[in-house]
């Protein structure tokens, strides 16, 4: 008796706990979307100024400006999430006007003051906001950042960084790659990329004496940015490094920059004791290199089995009428059938893919 | 800062579409093309854009390439097949950047490709030479 009268009481605990949890989720929930209602509300109005600072000719700037200094508090919250939100979304001169009037409106203190708040959410935030701002002094705080114990803010610090582009902190980006608190490659990558020549420098170092996945950040950044004077360190990495992957994203880049003098190094990659994934690279390469010279070992490759005579294939029609005449040549004795219907196509002169 | 000069200013007033359901974008992108004397129909998703394309031909289409109903190379896609585009001359606009994305956009029969975040005095620029490769 007195247990199922505990039990009923623990029974009645549980629920009225659950059913007040509900009331304070969904009263929390109505307070947001009227907040919101309110924000949308007060901020309607304010939307032609706000696109006149970012489109009106230069009367309605100034006007505009004149105008956001002047705004109530409340109107201005409902103003500089939109503003931040079009730094993200349009470059050039265009945007000068918005950072001048977030500066002048306090942004700048307030996100300074956010990159230390606990919420992983808030220094997001902040580090995200130094970047469209264009925040200068704000680099060491986003370089430290990029130890955060926040995953995600790790990551948007990083991609802060790429938007500052300051060579300085190539080398810390590079960093961020090992350790216990890393940023994926894929997102250094892109950082490093928005530095265009910039990161030349801290690229060259990584490709010759970075880690593996430096090695290979550093060899994709060199590619897409068009660093040139880096051919001669990617031929050296093609011929020298020991990992694959690394061999074929050099080959990938190597192909990107164009270069002629990578022409005796591609060929040679395209070795049948070499792995599978740098032929194939190289192979690629070799047609996004242009030369005819990699005629002969391209068409050499067209009876191989597997994707590698794909590849081949679609590398010689890239090479123009000297790949293709290879290709004509070889019709009839080709195993694979994407590479045979490409060269099936040449010898009938009709059009094939680029 | 500045608005269009007169001599980027189309002859008459020629009809644009702009397709994306980013309310900023649309918004933006309208601004800038009245500012540049051109009609505008601006929509927030793919299946307007295409209805509209059908029914207003417009002289140009700039289009988002992620959005609701239909994608804006679909858009593309389905108006070039089926003739209906009239000769629509289409600029892409979008935050899909990699080589791919834009050998896709142009290999669909898009005129231009531009990726957010965008200048919007480039934008203009590069409507503008667009229509007059079209208008020839």
């Amino acid at each position: 008796m007195i247990l199922a009268t505990a039990v009923n009481r623990a029974l009645l605990t549980l629920v009225a706990a659950c059913v007040l949890l509900a009331a304070v989720t969904a009263i929390r929930r109505a307070m947001r979307v009227r907040l919101a209602a309110r924000r949308d509300r007060t901020l309607e109005p304010l939307r032609p100024v706000l696109l006149d600072l970012l489109a009106g000719d230069d009367a309605q700037v100034t006007a505009a400006t004149a105008r956001l200094r002047g705004v109530t508090a409340r109107e201005w919250r409902a103003c500089e999430p939109v503003l931040l939100e079009y730094l993200g979304k349009f470059r050039g001169a265009a945007v000068n006007p918005l950072r001048e009037i977030l500066t002048a409106r306090g942004a700048i203190r307030r996100v300074r003051a956010a990159v230390g708040a606990r919420s992983p959410v808030v220094r997001a935030g902040a580090a995200r906001t130094l970047g469209l701002l264009d925040v200068r002094g704000g680099v060491p705080v986003l370089v430290r950042l990029l130890r955060d114990r926040d995953p995600q803010v790790r990551i948007v610090a990083a991609r802060a960084l790429g938007r500052l582009a300051e060579p300085a902190t190539a080398s810390a980006l590079f960093a961020a790659l090992s350790g216990s608190r890393t940023v994926p490659a894929g997102v250094v990558a892109e950082a490093l990329v928005q530095f265009g020549d910039g990161a030349a420098g801290a690229v060259g170092q990584a490709l010759g004496a970075g880690t593996l996945v430096e090695r290979e950040v550093a060899a994709d950044v060199a590619g897409l940015t068009g660093a040139v004077a880096l051919t001669g360190a990617l031929r050296a990495r093609l011929e020298l490094e020991p990992d694959p992957d690394v061999r074929a994203h050099v080959a990938t880049s190597l192909g990107r920059l164009g270069n002629p003098s990578a022409l005796a190094g591609l060929r040679a990659a395209l070795a049948a004791t070499n792995p599978a994934v740098v032929r194939s690279a190289a192979a690629e390469a070799l047609g996004s290199l242009g030369d005819d010279g990699a005629v002969p070992a391209l068409g050499s490759l067209l009876d191989e089995p597997g994707s590698l005579a794909d590849v081949a294939a679609a590398a010689l029609v890239r090479l123009g009428p000297a790949g293709l005449a290879a290709l004509r040549a070889a019709a009839g004795q080709i195993p694979s059938a994407a590479a045979g219907a490409l060269a099936v196509a040449a010898l009938r002169g009709e059009p094939v893919p680029r | 800062m500045g608005t269009t000069t007169e001599q980027d200013a189309p002859a008459g007033r020629e009809l644009v579409l702009v397709a994306d359901d980013d309310r900023d974008i649309r918004d933006l992108v309208t601004v800038k093309l009245r500012q540049a004397g051109y009609e505008v129909v601006a929509v927030g998703d793919g299946v307007e854009a295409l209805a509209v394309l059908r029914e207003r031909r417009p002289a140009l289409a700039v289009l988002d390439v992620m959005m609701p109903g239909l994608s804006g190379l679909d858009v593309v896609r389905q108006a070039r097949e089926s003739g209906e585009d009239a000769g629509v001359a289409v600029v892409l606009l979008t935050a899909k950047s990699r080589e791919f994305d834009i050998e896709t956009g142009f290999a669909v029969g898009a005129d231009d490709y531009i990726v957010k975040p965008f200048s919007p005095r480039e934008f203009l620029s590069r409507v503008n030479a667009v229509l007059s490769r079209v208008r020839g």
